[in-house]
């Protein structure tokens, strides 16, 4: 079953990522000629300010580091993150860029991690049970709507969604808030404090939800259907076992353990979608906290969000792939 | 004579196909009798393991049944509900299919394998006594018990297919339908295997109809063998008979293309090749490849009818 | 004789293909926004981006078929321009992206190897790393990314999983009897690639280019959306990221955000519909029982 191998191989691929990862984000900020305070600077001279001159911008270097050389700014990087300092943000000075992050993280992982339970678990079902009618010709017309409309559904981006989601639920018919994690005038620990972010975030889990569902009920009914044409199947009805068993223990057990490889997998592109209809809702999670940092050029706040993007998601995909082999005992082997 | 259970009439299994379709089983006579070793012998895509599948309706599209009935205790298995038919399946009627190597679920334990059909036949016991039916199960093909807690990548294609059969034998069925049983083991296996069966039939009274294009294997175990040819019967003796006299032509290429220890000639192939069963032969399916072939050979079909007590034949030889 | 045989071949399969109503219909969706969008604007008399080309914030008319924005541009010439563009830069950055995927593809898979494991394991990493927030990094970094830019960063990321699922294909085949039998008679290994390898490979190669397209462009759109898009020429995604900051969905404009939405739908619909369409000819599903 489960191999020292398969997990060291694993680890190993996850430590090269992440400090692929950590290189990249160093580097390439590094990379254009002047320093971000320079450009920073620029742009706000171009933007009308004119406070300061060249000793401003000095000193500016010297806090952040900007004035030694690469090996030692890399250093100073390093030992920081080990100690969880992401240094300062440009723009919302003097509030660091760690508690920036933390407190928009939680929104994002909350809203994530519910749409992606949601629509995986309901897609599965959906998906199972449009490939199991598809046998012995038991499709019906709309089945195929159905396939049609999911088809349409999934690939639709998140913020494009999200814009006509917005635009029917809040200006058409405003069932649901526009923008915002919460009504800023609510008490913590009150009842109508929960219910204003369940309302707040309903949207953007709709969005993610129903691009999602269509996306996994595809692919769960073309797995399913090549599934049942395998010989266990056969074997399975040659012994009169009862079509609920079938259709659970031996065609849906089978389904659902590449699928979640694949949910390991998407995790990355999801997160980028979702990062960006995070701006089209003005929801408080780190999407919106990047798109804020972007427009302001707060590099060392866009250094620091897309560190913890990373991190947060290769992670997640390491404790995904580290649960598989425990379900399908195929793997772990190879 | 002993009393047939299960009767195959006039049974034909097509295949849909663009154009016109194979008649992979055309009318095909069969009986079974209680405690006997039936064998079925014919060449690849003679319909084998068509017919076989057929026998329990388990047949997909493109395949349908397309005319017969299969007598089971006197009830015609083709025309039950489903619900009937999959309560008979593996209870009564045991199937073990060619080539096994994915046939056992990957993803659930042996031993539960074994179980769901016995939940789902109302053979409910306590899981104990579960465990001690399935170590008893695997002790008998001569598989160690521990393998049960395990899954079956962990099983070699010979352990696989008597895992099948043994399961097979958990509900103490009347009948084995055993397609091609041993194709994929070596000659070790083989013979477990075979004997295995036998012992079924002498222990519990079981018939099996072991399906196979290896004449070597029949011989060794079976009591009576049919030779099918293009979707027909073409003799159905007992198998001593059927080695020492075979009637039809077939057969008796058949069995002369077998090599032996006493003869010393190159045994001889039959000329051409096997009928397109989309469009067979008119008359006799062999008349084109068979050197005794008559002019009423080409245009009437001969029927397979007992010529003498056991021996049934379908050629216009006799 | 040979010739022949292989045009004739050629040909049926394009018939084929043609004949499938998915891929005919998804075709005919996005070659028909592509060639009128590029039609249009060769005809229409206004400029895309120039502020004050015609009177602010109109309603549809005939003269202005999807009204005006609030910085005096004729939507729909707009509209056309964005769709050329954002197609064009789509199927560069795909076009980029999918011969760096083949190429490793089959570098990794018919070679194998220590080849092999070096690839899969940089494939690996780029699978898993969030592509999007690395490409926000670097489109922030640089400041305003000007389309050709856009193209080769996009490139640079979506190379990977149609990467791994093509050297899949390429190890399956490689196993099977024909390619042995090829190797085993003497044909060179290029040979063997170009003449027998990729030919099997083509519905699935369409997959992916279309998989690849479609990933471009939402990409592309959505770094545009927050701002990172280029300043010099409009696309659906600048289109949106300027609704947005005009407030579009408050002042009721939905004549300037909505059009580039539905361009961006159906261009994947289409897209969507031609891959399962050259995935059904791929991948026979019906397979005989026995």
């Amino acid at each position: 079953m489960y191999t020292f191998k398969y997990l060291i191989r694993r680890i190993v691929m996850y430590l090269i990522t992440l400090s692929l990862a950590i290189s990249l984000n160093f580097l390439i900020p590094r990379l254009i000629p002047g320093s971000p305070i320079q450009q920073k600077f620029a742009e706000l001279i171009r933007m009308g300010e004119t406070m300061g001159g060249t000793e401003f911008i000095e000193k500016y270097e010297k806090l952040f580091n900007l004035d030694q050389p690469l090996q030692v700014q890399f250093f100073y990087y390093i030992s920081g993150l080990l100690s969880g300092n992401l240094g300062f943000s440009i723009s919302y000075f003097p509030s660091t860029v760690i508690d920036l992050i933390m407190k928009a993280l939680p929104w994002t992982i909350g809203l994530l991690f519910t749409s992606l339970m949601i629509s995986f678990t309901c897609g599965i079902l959906l998906g199972s049970l449009m490939g199991w009618l598809k046998r012995e010709g038991r499709e019906s017309k709309w089945m195929e709507s159905i396939w049609l409309l999911s088809l349409f559904l999934s690939n639709i981006p998140f913020y494009i969604f999200a814009m006509i989601l917005v635009f029917l639920l809040t200006f058409i018919f405003p069932l649901f808030p526009y923008g915002g994690g919460i009504d800023p005038l609510l008490v913590p620990g009150t009842i109508d404090y929960y219910i204003s972010i369940l309302r707040h975030a309903f949207l953007p889990a709709l969005c993610i939800v129903i691009v999602q569902i269509g996306g996994w009920s595809m692919s769960v009914r073309g797995l399913l259907v090549s599934v049942l044409g395998e010989d266990y199947l056969f074997l399975a009805k040659a012994k009169g076992l009862k079509e609920r068993r079938i259709f659970s223990r031996y065609a849906v057990r089978n389904v659902l353990l590449p699928q979640v490889t694949d949910l390991a997998i998407s995790l990355g592109t999801i997160t980028g979608g979702s990062i960006i209809m995070e701006s089209v809702f003005s929801y408080p999670g780190i999407g919106n906290l990047l798109f804020r940092a972007v427009k302001q050029l707060d590099y060392t706040l866009i250094q620091g969000i897309t560190l913890i993007i990373v991190f947060t998601v290769t992670t997640a995909a390491l404790i995904i792939d580290l649960f598989y082999p425990l379900l399908d005992p195929r793997i772990g082997e190879k | 004579m002993k009393q047939p259970f299960l009767e195959a009439q006039d049974l034909r299994i097509y295949y849909r196909t663009s154009t016109v379709p194979v008649k992979a089983v055309d009318g095909i006579n069969l009986a079974i009798e209680e405690k006997e070793i039936l064998g079925i012998a014919g060449e690849s895509g003679c319909g084998k393991s068509t017919l076989a599948n057929g026998l329990i309706r388990m047949i997909f599209p493109p395949a349908y049944i397309a005319g017969g009935r299969v007598l089971f205790h006197g009830r015609d298995l083709l025309k039950m509900s489903e619900e009937e038919l999959r309560q008979i399946r593996w209870k009564k009627i045991t199937f073990s299919p060619q080539a096994s190597m994915n046939s056992l679920n990957p993803v659930i334990k042996i031993l539960s394998q074994i179980q769901d059909a016995m939940e789902d036949h109302d053979f409910k016991r306590p899981k104990e006594e579960i465990k001690i039916i399935a170590s008893n199960l695997m002790k008998n093909v001569g598989l160690s018990p521990h393998i049960l807690d395990g899954y079956a990548c962990e099983l070699s294609g010979g352990m696989k297919q008597r895992v099948i059969i043994s399961m097979g034998m958990v509900l103490s069925p009347e009948l084995i339908i055993a397609d091609e049983p041993t194709s994929a083991l070596d000659v070790v296996v083989q013979r477990g295997v075979l004997e295995l069966l036998a012992e079924l039939k002498e222990r519990q009274g079981t018939s099996v109809l072991l399906i196979s294009h290896d004449l070597g294997i029949l011989a060794e175990v079976v009591d009576r063998l049919a030779i099918i040819y293009a979707g027909k019967i073409l003799e159905i003796q007992d198998v001593y008979e059927i080695f020492n006299e075979p009637l039809n032509p077939y057969t008796q290429g058949l069995i002369s293309s077998i090599p032996t220890f006493d003869k010393q000639e190159i045994p001889k192939s039959i000329p051409g090749l096997p009928p397109n069963l989309m469009n067979p032969p008119s008359g006799c399916r062999f008349h084109p490849r068979c050197p005794k072939a008559m002019s009423i050979c080409r245009e009437k079909e001969p029927e397979l009818k007992e010529i003498d007590s056991g021996k049934i034949v379908a050629c216009h030889l006799f | 004789m040979i010739m022949d045989n292989r045009i004739m071949g050629k040909l049926k399969g394009l018939k084929v293909i043609v004949e499938n109503k998915k891929i005919f219909i998804g075709l005919c969706l996005v070659l028909v926004i592509y060639f009128g969008s590029l039609i249009y604007t060769r005809v229409s008399p206004y400029s895309p981006r120039k502020i004050g080309d015609v009177p602010v914030n109109m309603p549809s008319s005939p003269e202005y078929p999807l009204g005006t924005d609030p910085m005096g541009r004729d939507i729909l010439t707009q509209l056309c321009y964005a769709t050329v563009s954002s197609i064009q830069v789509g199927v560069a950055a795909a076009m980029m992206s999918f011969t760096i995927s083949i190429l490793l593809a089959i570098l990794a898979g018919y070679y194998g190897g220590y080849v092999d494991s070096v690839i899969s394991m940089v494939t690996e990493v780029f699978i898993t790393l969030p592509s999007l927030a690395i490409l926000i990094l670097i489109a922030a970094v640089f400041g305003r990314v000007e389309l050709h830019m856009m193209a080769i960063i996009l490139a640079f990321f979506g190379w990977a999983f149609p990467c791994k699922i093509l050297r899949a294909q390429v190890l399956s085949l490689k196993e099977r009897g024909f390619i042995k039998l090829a190797l085993l008679s003497g044909t060179h290994n290029l040979e063997v690639i170009i003449r027998e390898i990729i030919p099997n490979m083509l519905p699935f190669i369409g997959v992916w280019i279309a998989f690849a397209i479609v990933g471009a462009m939402g990409a592309q759109a959505g770094l545009e959306l927050i701002g990172l898009g280029p300043q010099t020429s409009v696309s659906l995604g600048v289109m949106l990221n300027w609704a947005t900051t005009l407030a579009a969905f408050t002042r009721g404009l939905i004549n300037w955000w909505l059009p580039p939405c539905l361009v961006l739908m159906f261009i994947f619909l289409g897209v969507a519909l031609i891959s399962v369409g050259l995935d059904e000819i791929g991948n026979p599903k019906l397979k005989a029982r026995r």
